[in-house]
C-alpha cells in the first residue's frame, strides 16, 4: 500500500453500495456523504445558523481537517454574543 | 486500465525483458529468486514512480535511485515501458518511466490526461496485493487493518477530520477550564476585599448592603457592577485627592504581610514540598502513571468485556476471567493513582488560591504605589506579580511542569521575595504619612468602587467562561454527530464489502465451510473483523483459522475491496505470490473463483508453484500464451524466459538457427509442463515425490500408458453401445498414438542424451529436428484438434470416470457401459 492518499470521488462512491440514494449524490465520495449527511443532522439548537454555514464552507473547501478554522467557524464574533 | 505489453530494461533484476499480454491474464512463474517479483516491482514503477517493496517499514537504507536499477547499471539506463488499454472507447496510451527521473511519466499530453484518474488510484496502491499485505489485513491487530483498508478506501481524510474535530474539541474544554480559573480568580479577588474565606454571592451582598447603609442606600438584591453604587451619591470627598483609600491600602498590605510571614512562607514552602513528593511519586512510577492515564480507558474495558472473555481493544482472546483480573488489578493501581491525582489536585487549589490572593492585593498596593509616587518599589512589585503569574501557570499543569519548574524556582522566594516586607513597610510608613484619612462613608464608598471592579471582572470572566462552554457544546456536538454519520457510513460500506468477501470466501472454501458468515465492524479508530469457526461462533481470523485459511480471507477481502474500489478504472489486479500457503484444492477453487467472479479484470499473477500454475490454465483463468516461465537467473543476464505463447515456434526459430541446447531445453521444459497437466487432467499415476517435481521420464510414459488404457475402456464402452463410429475414431487414435509413441521410443537415444543428459554439442539441426517433431506429434495426440483443450477426465463422483472429453465436444469418449439386460 502506498501512504499518499488523494481523492477520486467517481470511483469510490458509497452510493455503489446505497442505490436508493443514487439521485442527489450519485458522485459523493465516502468522506463527502459523512459531510452532507453530518451538516443535514447537525443540532441547530446548540449550532446556530452563522456556525452552521461556516462549517458548510469549511466542508465544501476541504478545510474541515484544519483545527484552527474549525475552531474559528464555532467562535462567536462581536455581535453573535448569545 | 488493462496492460498490453510491459517492457522492463536493465530494472532490479532483469536486463531485459518483453513481455505482451493483450490486456489478458497473465501468470509469470519460476523459482524463488528468478525475478518473478520485478516483474510487479517494475509495474509498480511504472505507475506510480516508486516501488512499494523499498518504502516501508524496514527500508531505511534501500533507495530507488540506488537500489532500483539492475546492479551494475546506471539509473539513466533503468526503465520500464507500457501500453495500456484505457476509457471507453478503448485508447491505447504508452506510459514510460526512467528511474534517474522517477516523477516524470514520459507519455503524451493526452495520453497523460487518460491516465491520470488510473495513476491516482495506483497510487494508493490499489492495484496490488502481495502475501505480506494480507497479514495487513488479517491477522493484524484491528486499528492496523483499519489503516491499511482506510488507504484503500480512501478514507484517511475521515481520520483526518475527525483527529482535527477531537482536537477543536479538546482545546475547547482546555478553553473552559482556562475560564473557569478566571472566574475562580475574580471571585478571590472578591472574597479579598470583602475579607472573606471563601466566596459566596450572600456574603457578597451582605457586604455591599453593609457599605450602601453605611452611604444612605437601600439594600440590593442582586450583585452587579451596574447596579452597587445606584441611586448612592459619593461622599463630599469621594476618594480623596490622590485616590487612596488608607484603610483599603492597609488592609492589602496586612494581607501582603501576613501571607510573607515566615508562618505562611513555610506552610507554601510545605506546600510546594508536598506537591512535589507527590507529582514524582506518579511519574517516577511508570506503572503508576501509566494506569492514571489509562483509567478511564480501562473502566471502559472492564464495561465492554464479555462473556468470551475477548480484549474488546485488540479482539486477542483471552483464558476465562484472567483479563478481567488483570482490568481489575490495573484499575486499583488507577485507583491509587487517582487518589495520588486528587491529592495533587487538592494541594494545587490550594496553592493557587493563595497566589491569587496575593496578586488581588500586590495589584491593588502597586496601584497605590504609584499614586504615591514611590517609583522606586514598582520593580519589586511588578516583579512579584510577574513571578506569581508563572508559578500560576506551572500549576494549571501539575503533572507536565510543575516539578521542572520548581527545579529552577524557589518558592519561597516566589511567595515572599527577598526585601519585600521591608518595601511593603515603606510603602505603608510613606501613605500614613501621605494619604488623608477617611471618614467611614468614603471607606464604605471605597469598598463598593473596588467591589464595582472586582465585579465586572468577575462578569466578564462569567461571560468568556459561558462563551467557551457554548463554543465546547458546539465543538462536541459536531464531533459527535460527525461520529454517528461515520460509524453509519462506514458500517453500511463494511457491510456491503463484508458480503463479498463472505461469498467469495463460502465459494472458494465451499465444501468445508458452506455455512461461514463474517462480520467488519469499525468502532473508533479499530475495524473488527471475525469469522465464523465451523459453526462455533465468530472469532478473530488469527485464532482458530489455519494460516492457510487466513491467506484465503486475505485475498478474499482484497478482492472484495477492489471489487468496491478499482471497478471499472484499474482493471488490472496484481497478485504477487498470495496462495503460499493454500493447498492445492482450495488454489484450483480460486482459480475458478476468480474465473467465475473476476471475468472482466485482468489478473498478473506472480508464482513459484506450478501446480497452481498449471491449474490457473486448466481452469481457464489464463490461456497458455499467457503463462511466462522464468528461469536459470543470473546476475549478468536476469532470468531466462520462457514464454507458452509460442513454445513450438520457438522451438523450431532455436533450431532453424542452430541453438540446440537452447531447442533442447525448451523441448524439455515445454513437454514437462505439458505432461504434468496432461497427469493431471486423465488421472494418470505418478511416483509420488515429496517435492512435487517430477521429470519428463516420469511424465510423458505415465500419461500414455493412462491415454491407452483409457483408450481400451472406451473402445469396450463403444462396443456395449453399439457406437461404430466413436469405435472407428478410437481405433485410429490408438494406432496413430502407437506410432508416434513408437517413433519417440525411436528416438529415445536423442531424447536420453539431448533432453536428459544435456550432451548436444555434436548434434546438428537435422539430427534434433526429427526428435522434437515426434514430440510435436505426441502433444497433438493428447489435445483437441479442434479446440486445441487436452483432453481430460469427466466424472461423476470420486471413483465414477464418466467420459474423457475436450472443451469443445468434439471428442467425448463414454466411459459407462450399457448395463446388460440379466
Amino acid at each position: 500500500m502506498k501512504p499518499e492518499a488523494a481523492m477520486a470521488p467517481e470511483v469510490n462512491s458509497v452510493q455503489e453500495a446505497h442505490s436508493d440514494e443514487r439521485d442527489s449524490s450519485s458522485q459523493e465520495s465516502i468522506t463527502e456523504t459523512i459531510l452532507r449527511r453530518t451538516i443535514e443532522q447537525l443540532d441547530l439548537n446548540v449550532i446556530e445558523e452563522p456556525y452552521l454555514e461556516r462549517l458548510k464552507s469549511l466542508a465544501m473547501t476541504g478545510d474541515l481537517v484544519k483545527p484552527a478554522k474549525v475552531k474559528q467557524a464555532l467562535q462567536e464574533k462581536t455581535d453573535e454574543t448569545a | 486500465m488493462r496492460l498490453l505489453e510491459l517492457e522492463i530494461n536493465c530494472f532490479r533484476g532483469i536486463r531485459h525483458l518483453k513481455v505482451q499480454c493483450d490486456g489478458d491474464n497473465l501468470v509469470v512463474w519460476g523459482p524463488n529468486g528468478s525475478g518473478k517479483s520485478t516483474v510487479v516491482d517494475a509495474l509498480d514503477f511504472l505507475l506510480t514512480g516508486s516501488v512499494s517493496r523499498l518504502t516501508g517499514e524496514g527500508t531505511g537504507a534501500i533507495h530507488l535511485e540506488e537500489h532500483g536499477p539492475h546492479i551494475d547499471s546506471e539509473p539513466a539506463q533503468a526503465w520500464v515501458r507500457g501500453l495500456f488499454k484505457v476509457g471507453d472507447p478503448d485508447t491505447v496510451v504508452e506510459l514510460k518511466r526512467c528511474i534517474d527521473e522517477p516523477d516524470n511519466l514520459i507519455a503524451s499530453e493526452d495520453d497523460r490526461q487518460l491516465i491520470a484518474p488510473h495513476l491516482v488510484l495506483a497510487k494508493r496502491g490499489q492495484h496490488v496485493l502481495t502475501r505480506r499485505e494480507i497479514l495487513k489485513y488479517v491477522t493484524s491487530l484491528p486499528s492496523t487493518r483499519a489503516e491499511q483498508i482506510g488507504l484503500l478506501l480512501n478514507i484517511s481524510e475521515v481520520n483526518d477530520i475527525r483527529k482535527a474535530l477531537v482536537n477543536v474539541k479538546n482545546e475547547c474544554r482546555r478553553e473552559v477550564q482556562i475560564s473557569k480559573a478566571s472566574v475562580k480568580a475574580a471571585e478571590r479577588a472578591i472574597s479579598t476585599t470583602i475579607q472573606a474565606k471563601s466566596f459566596s454571592e450572600d456574603a457578597l451582598i451582605l457586604a455591599i448592603n453593609k457599605s450602601r447603609e453605611v452611604l444612605g442606600g437601600a439594600p440590593i438584591e442582586v450583585a452587579n457592577s451596574s447596579t452597587i453604587k445606584q441611586d448612592l451619591v459619593a461622599p463630599a470627598k469621594a476618594g480623596a485627592a490622590d485616590g487612596i483609600n488608607l484603610n483599603l491600602l492597609e488592609r492589602d498590605l496586612d494581607t501582603l504581610a501576613s501571607a510573607t510571614e515566615q508562618r505562611s512562607v513555610g506552610q507554601g514552602e510545605l506546600l510546594d514540598r508536598e506537591l512535589r513528593q507527590l507529582i514524582l511519586q506518579i511519574t517516577s512510577d511508570a506503572e503508576l502513571l501509566t494506569s492514571l492515564q489509562r483509567r478511564e480507558l480501562t473502566e471502559k474495558g472492564l464495561l465492554l468485556l464479555d462473556e468470551s472473555g475477548s480484549c474488546p481493544l485488540c479482539e486477542t482472546p483471552w483464558p476465562e476471567g484472567e483479563l478481567r483480573e488483570l482490568l481489575e488489578q490495573r484499575l486499583k493501581i488507577a485507583e491509587t493513582a487517582y487518589a495520588y491525582q486528587k491529592r495533587i489536585s487538592d494541594s494545587t487549589a490550594t496553592m493557587v488560591a493563595r497566589v491569587d490572593t496575593l496578586l488581588a492585593s500586590i495589584e491593588q498596593v502597586s496601584r497605590a504605589s504609584k499614586r504615591l509616587k514611590l517609583t522606586r518599589h514598582d520593580e519589586m512589585l511588578a516583579e512579584w506579580a510577574g513571578r506569581l503569574r508563572t508559578l500560576k501557570q506551572a500549576l494549571s499543569q501539575p503533572l507536565d511542569r510543575y516539578l521542572e519548574f520548581a527545579s529552577t524556582h524557589d518558592v519561597a522566594s516566589l511567595l515572599a521575595p527577598e526585601d519585600c516586607r521591608r518595601q511593603l513597610n515603606e510603602i505603608r510608613t510613606e501613605a500614613r504619612k501621605n494619604a488623608p484619612s477617611t471618614t467611614p462613608q468614603q471607606d464604605a464608598w471605597d469598598i463598593l468602587t473596588r467591589l464595582e471592579e472586582n465585579i465586572r471582572r468577575y462578569e466578564l470572566a462569567i461571560r468568556d467562561q459561558n462563551k467557551a462552554i457554548r463554543i465546547l457544546n458546539r465543538a462536541e456536538s459536531l464531533l459527535a454527530t460527525f461520529e454517528k454519520n461515520r460509524d453509519e457510513v462506514l458500517s453500511q460500506l463494511y457491510d456491503s464489502v463484508n458480503n463479498k468477501f463472505c461469498h467469495l470466501y463460502k465459494l472458494l472454501h465451499g465444501p468445508d465451510e458452506g455455512e461461514f458468515t463474517s462480520q467488519l465492524r469499525p468502532e473508533g479508530p479499530a475495524l473488527h473483523l471475525e469469522v465464523d469457526f465451523y459453526g462455533r461462533g465468530l472469532h478473530p481470523p488469527g485464532a482458530l483459522h489455519s494460516e492457510g485459511h487466513q491467506d484465503s480471507m486475505g485475498l478474499c477481502l482484497y478482492l472484495a475491496l477492489a471489487e468496491r474500489l478499482t471497478k471499472g478504472v484499474i482493471d488490472l489486479i496484481i497478485l504477487d505470490d498470495v496462495v503460499m500457503s493454500v493447498d492445492a484444492d482450495h488454489r484450483r477453487s480460486l482459480c475458478r473463483v476468480l474465473a467465475k467472479e473476476f471475468p472482466n479484470r485482468q489478473f498478473l499473477i506472480t508464482t513459484h508453484d506450478r501446480t497452481w500454475q498449471s491449474q490457473l490454465k486448466s481452469e481457464g483463468v489464463v490461456k497458455s500464451k499467457g503463462v511466462v516461465e522464468f528461469y536459470s537467473w543470473t546476475l549478468g543476464t536476469g532470468p531466462r524466459v520462457n514464454s507458452g505463447k509460442d513454445i513450438w515456434a520457438q522451438i523450431w526459430h532455436e533450431i532453424d538457427e542452430g541453438n540446440i541446447p537452447t531447442a533442447a531445453f525448451l523441448l524439455r521444459r515445454g513437454s514437462e509442463e505439458f505432461f504434468f497437466d496432461v497427469c493431471v487432467k486423465i488421472g494418470a499415476q505418478v511416483r509420488l515425490r515429496a517435492d512435487a517435481k517430477y521429470d519428463l521420464g516420469e511424465l510423458m510414459p505415465a500419461a500414455v500408458g493412462r491415454y491407452r488404457k483409457l483408450v481400451g475402456r472406451a473402445k469396450n464402452v463403444a462396443n456395449s453401445w453399439n457406437d461404430n463410429e466413436l469405435m472407428t475414431m478410437l481405433n485410429e487414435r490408438d494406432a496413430t498414438m502407437s506410432q508416434i509413441y513408437s517413433r519417440t521410443q525411436a528416438e529415445q537415444w536423442a531424447v536420453n542424451v539431448n533432453v536428459h543428459f544435456n550432451n548436444w554439442t555434436n548434434f546438428a539441426p537435422e539430427d534434433f529436428r526429427p526428435v522434437a517433431e515426434a514430440f510435436h506429434d505426441l502433444h497433438l495426440a493428447f489435445t483437441c484438434p479442434q479446440c486445441k483443450s487436452v483432453l481430460s477426465i469427466a466424472s461423476l463422483g470420486p471413483e465414477r470416470e464418466a467420459a474423457v472429453r475436450c472443451t469443445c465436444g468434439k471428442h467425448s469418449w463414454n466411459l459407462v457401459a450399457k448395463k446388460m439386460a440379466a
